[in-house]
């Protein structure tokens, strides 16, 4: 169990040095921080003014050690734009961006599980009929326009809830219900397949022979062993989670990290982008971290691997 | 000596009749695939020359519609009905490239990384999960930025997108099916590698790879919006239902059927291609046939 | 007598609600949060909204853009290189402290400073900044500038606290700042909301009690929401209103100092032949565009200035749509067959920028300009002009700002040689006579000789149409029923100047 564990937390440690790497070129190829900085009509002089005060003049590799080595102490730079430290101004907003996840993933897993079961059990029936409509429907469906209906429908014409910003907990569900539909559209009909094919594996129709009543069945054997894949769609989805965030917290005005990212992106604000990849970066290894671990636990074969 | 190994192997599951699942949703999925091909002849008007004078008219079912603008124009007064059929073209046409060379190139990855493990399977996975864990939003900005968004650009960050969860899936499902008798017996009798590969496992990841390949272009087609809405998509004046479903969503209230109708055409197209996905998944996965067998019992 | 007081008290009770109310809250929402507090870091227009509320310049300007006494009381020339200032007295920054001659020197001199802040190019004419006297300010320039006060109203000029001016400084005034103007910071949580209250000490007032006791600025990036937001009664204010969306909430307008024209890359063929360039106007009907697109919320024009500043000749006429002269010049300068041209812009540059360039391109095909649009992010476009990387038929879209309100500093400044325009013009270079004109006026202290010259400038860009213009931009912003908002044509929103009933 240890070698294990020791494997895998190498394996992330890797895995973020490969994404910091890898985000550190993309910035670089990409375009000036210096002119998106300046208004429109700038000098070239000036550019070029701005550019040495921001360090963007010293050797390409110089940069990067700079840039590794403040990594590992968790000194990101200061931002071009906001003239603050990178990294604490993209930890400040991870909690909006947890709490808006946290709220989806909730919300999906507590409304797709149920209907996921429902549909397996009452299989061909009515009831697993609308339950997968519901969820092929929410596959189909854009993440901004699910937020732009939501918002017309529910805020503006029926004024129950308010159109954006990050509030109270009624502030919370119309941008949890946007980013949690595609999840818990994935989710249920994943659920119902994994349902099905333990259905037909030889222990539950053992159970059924001992007589075990069938709901015991169901929740019992089907779910434990439904689990695995289950866990995995959610460490896999959790970075289509985050994508989907971006367009959320737009929409929403959520103040969270997404949103920061991908501002700093189209302004080329390095440090900030650098920092916002490598915290939602670590972020996912780390959740599929826990997730590879549960395995370890729920599953001893592939301990072995 | 190996034929008759060969000649030994259980054959995978042989398909019989298509199955209803399957038909229904290709129906849509293929008459789109029809209207998309054959564009240039049937939309009524230029999908990109519009007439300002005629901007934002409605459908012609309504009042101020007219007959020779069927769903109405657009915000610049293009015929919405052209610029559907026109964008379905490239939306679709975006989708299937972008699918078939992530899945191609996925799966290869997969089978190489999953059949020759060692060091091969090592860097492959490492490479993966790197990947993973970078936002994808985030990496195709940082593409487009690099290389202009272009048809070409978007189809390559695109199929970047679909690549490493073919890879992923292809990988496990080799590691699994390489243990199996029939694999390991044709390996002890010195069979080439690359025989197995095409006679054994290929057929059948392959029907795994035709269902994650399907839900694929459903999925690319949704990330094509939203790639649009961030400014990323296909540039201005072609075509394409996630752009304009994204200009129009600021006249939902006032000219309802400039989003209205883009909105419609992504999702029915995706509901059929998921539906499509979900029936090619039970008709040909031999784990929910087995499955399907069993209950039987 | 009872029921006269009855009636008297009903009556007052009856009118109160419609008076102002005082220390009432105003929720401002514009598309993106400030990114900085340091007014020398930034030169948009939504950042600089917040400058201009927490702090004061030397100089401002007025609601009809005159030029009026902020912290200075009164400004004259000493000699041609020389302005002196007279401070206003008894100014307090929010924490305490007086203002002095020495915070003003300070800053003045970080924004001359290349590199440190990116205003410096305001500053640019500055030689060096003296106190003559505890009020007293003088500013020594290179050669004679007649903009010295101008250039002290301008971005970058709010004045804070010497001891902000450093290094270390900065980086806290970017996050609690720290000035004297009618509105003090109290909290921001970035992206979320913003908040400032009344500042009761500010000289501003004028003995009346403020209006709005607090304000809160919450920043919605989606249009839609925004919208929503303003429908909903959620915020009060909202900016950026998309000119097709102007029905559905209440407006208030005025034509701004900011104006949108295509620059082409006039140093090559086929676009370096006027004749061409001119053509290039004549085959756009803007007035459509403007009715169209726009709401009819744009104002056509020609010669290179927005009415709003100094220099404007209204004598100057939009050239009309006219296709057929527009195809006939195109073959006097040799291209019968037309001409291939690209238009690039930035994504965002304004509301239905896209859209304005592809109706463009549209009306273009009609005379045998055969365009391409192509749409690009705005640190792409930044890179492909900086590296010059530009094919010889290309033209940008732009919307430069106007920030003197004078046509030295938006004319001039874009057109220089090492302006952002000035490369693709060769009459921008020196020995050419627009070159030595606007240099001219540049350092001409007479008013009425700028304007001579001025005149002649603008007549030989409506000419030559060195850039295409397009229209002027409206400043369209939506409003609560109970806000009280003369929107101001520079695009700054001082909520000092604004009010709200019931």
């Amino acid at each position: 169990m240890v070698g294990y564990v020791f494997r895998k937390v190498f394996h992330t440690a890797f895995v973020a040095f490969g994404v910091a790497t890898l985000v550190f070129a993309a910035l670089r190829l990409s375009g000036d921080p210096a002119a998106t900085m300046l208004p429109g009509d700038a000098s070239v002089d000036e550019l070029v003014a701005l550019r040495r005060q921001l360090g963007l003049d010293r050797p390409l590799w110089l940069q990067y050690l700079a840039f590794l080595g403040g990594a590992l102490t968790g000194d990101f730079g200061t931002s071009f734009r906001h003239q603050q430290p990178a990294l604490p101004l993209v930890l400040e907003r991870l909690p909006a961006t947890l709490e808006l996840a946290g709220a989806a993933l909730v919300l999906a897993v507590a409304l797709a599980l149920p209907l996921g079961i429902l549909a397996a059990v009452y299989r061909g029936r009515i009831v697993d009929v609308v339950a997968m409509a519901f969820a092929v429907v929410g596959q189909a469906t854009p993440y901004f326009w699910m937020g732009i209906m939501l918002i017309l429908v529910v805020s503006v014409e029926l004024g129950w809830l308010p159109t954006s910003g990050r509030g109270g907990v009624e502030r919370l569900i119309l941008p949890a219900i946007t980013l949690g539909t595609h999840f818990a559209a994935s989710l249920a009909r994943l659920t119902r397949t994994s349902m099905l094919e333990v259905f037909g594996q030889q222990f539950v129709t053992t159970a059924r022979a001992k007589g075990l009543s069938e709901w015991s069945v169901v929740l019992g054997h089907t779910l434990k062993n439904a689990a695995v894949p289950i866990i995995t769609l959610i460490g896999l989805q959790f970075g289509t989670l985050l994508g989907g965030a971006v367009v959320t917290e737009t929409i929403f005005a959520w103040p969270g990290v997404g949103r920061l990212a991908v501002q700093s992106v189209f302004v080329r604000d390095y440090p900030v982008v650098q920092a916002g990849v490598f915290v939602l970066a670590l972020t996912f290894v780390a959740i599929n971290l826990l997730v590879d671990l549960l395995y370890g636990v729920l599953d001893p074969r592939i301990r072995r691997e | 000596m190996s034929e008759a190994v060969a000649l030994a192997v259980p054959a995978p599951a042989r398909r019989r009749n298509v199955p209803w699942t399957v038909v229904l949703p290709a129906i849509p999925v293929l008459l789109a695939v029809l209207l998309a091909g054959l564009a240039p002849w049937i939309a009524p008007h230029s999908p990109i020359s519009g007439d300002l004078a005629l901007r934002l008219k409605p459908p012609v079912w309504q009042e101020a519609g007219n007959a020779d603008r069927l769903l109405g124009t657009d915000l610049l007064g293009r015929d919405l009905l052209s610029r559907l059929i026109w964008g379905a073209r490239v939306s679709l046409l975006i989708a299937l490239a972008a699918t078939l060379i992530g899945s191609v190139a996925g799966s290869i990855v997969g089978l190489v990384a999953g059949f020759y493990r060692g060091t091969a399977d090592t860097v492959l996975t490492k490479l993966i999960d790197v990947q993973l864990a970078f936002p994808f939003v985030l990496l195709a900005i940082a593409v487009v930025a690099v290389a202009g968004p272009s048809i070409g650009v978007l189809v390559v960050v695109l199929a970047i997108g679909a690549w490493v969860g073919h890879a992923r899936i292809v990988r496990g499902l080799v590691l699994s099916l390489r243990e199996r008798d029939y694999v390991q017996a044709a390996l002890a009798l010195g069979a080439g590698t690359p025989r197995i590969l095409v006679r054994h496992l290929v057929p059948e990841v392959l029907s795994t790879i035709i269902v994650l390949a399907t839900f694929d272009v459903g999925r690319i087609i949704i990330l094509e919006s939203t790639l649009s809405f961030l400014g990323l998509g296909v540039q201005p004046p072609t075509p394409s239902w996630g752009s304009d479903l994204r200009d129009a969503a600021v006249y939902v209230r006032q000219a309802w059927w400039t989003a209205a109708f883009p909105g419609f055409a992504i999702m029915l197209v995706v509901l059929a291609i998921n539906l499509l996905g979900d029936g090619l998944r039970d008709w040909l996965d031999p784990r929910t046939v087995r499955a399907r067998g069993n209950e039987r019992t | 007598m009872r029921t006269l007081v009855l009636a008297t008290l009903l009556i007052l009770a009856g009118a109160a609600p419609l008076a102002a109310q005082p220390g009432a809250t105003l929720t401002i929402s514009q598309p993106a949060d400030a990114t900085t507090m340091d007014p020398g870091r930034s030169t948009q227009v939504l950042t600089v909204n917040y400058f201009v509320n927490l702090y004061d310049t030397l100089t401002r300007w007025d609601t009809s853009l005159k030029l009026v006494p902020g912290l200075a009381t009164a400004w004259k020339n000493v000699n041609d290189t020389t302005w002196e200032f007279t401070l206003r007295t008894g100014v307090k920054f929010h924490d305490g402290t007086p203002l002095t001659a020495e915070d003003v020197k300070t800053v003045l001199e970080r924004n001359m400073i290349p590199g440190k802040t990116v205003v410096q190019a305001g500053f640019a004419t500055i030689e060096s900044v003296q106190i003559a006297g505890p009020t007293t300010i003088r500013i020594v320039t290179k050669k004679p500038d007649p903009l010295i006060p101008v250039r002290m109203a301008q971005m970058g000029s709010q004045i804070y606290p010497a001891r902000f001016a450093s290094d270390d400084g900065v980086k806290e005034l970017a996050r609690k700042p720290v000035g004297s103007g009618a509105y003090r910071f109290v909290e921001w949580i970035k992206d979320d909301r913003l908040v400032m209250d009344a500042n009761k000490d500010w000289w501003g007032w004028e003995g009346k009690t403020p209006a709005v006791g607090r304000v809160v600025w919450k920043p919605i990036p989606d249009d839609f929401a925004r919208l929503s937001a303003l429908q909903r009664n959620e915020v009060d204010v909202i900016t950026n209103v998309p000119p097709d969306q102007m029905k559905i909430v209440r407006t208030v307008t005025v034509p701004s100092s900011r104006y949108v024209a295509l620059q082409p890359n006039a140093t090559q063929p086929p676009l370096s032949d006027k004749r061409v360039r001119q053509a290039l106007h004549y085959a756009m009907d803007i007035n459509s565009i403007v009715k169209n697109l726009f709401a009819g919320q744009g104002k056509p024009f020609s010669g290179g200035l927005a009415d709003t500043d100094f220099g404007f000749n209204p004598a100057l006429k939009p050239y009309p749509y006219d296709p057929e002269r527009a195809r006939k010049l195109l073959a006097e300068a040799g291209y019968p067959n037309g001409i291939e041209v690209t238009m690039y812009a930035g994504s965002g540059t304004m509301v239905n920028d896209k859209q304005m360039l592809e109706a463009i391109a549209d009306m273009w095909s009609k005379v045998g300009i055969r365009a391409k649009v192509e749409m690009m992010e705005m640190a792409q476009r930044q890179k492909m002009l900086n590296e010059r990387a530009t094919p010889p038929n290309w033209m940008l879209l732009a919307n430069p700002q106007s920030t003197l309100l004078d046509a030295d500093g938006v004319l001039w400044r874009i057109m220089h040689p090492n302006g952002f325009s000035g490369k693709y013009w060769i009459g921008s270079q020196p020995g050419q006579r627009f070159h030595d004109v606007m240099e001219q006026a540049r350092y001409t202290l007479d008013p009425k000789k700028r304007k001579e010259l001025y005149t002649e400038a603008t007549r030989i860009i409506h000419d030559e149409k060195p850039f295409v213009e397009l229209f002027q931009e409206v400043v369209i912003y939506g409003i609560a029923k109970r806000v009280v908002l003369k929107p101001r044509a520079d695009y700054r929103l001082i909520v000092s100047e604004m009010a709200v009933t019931r």
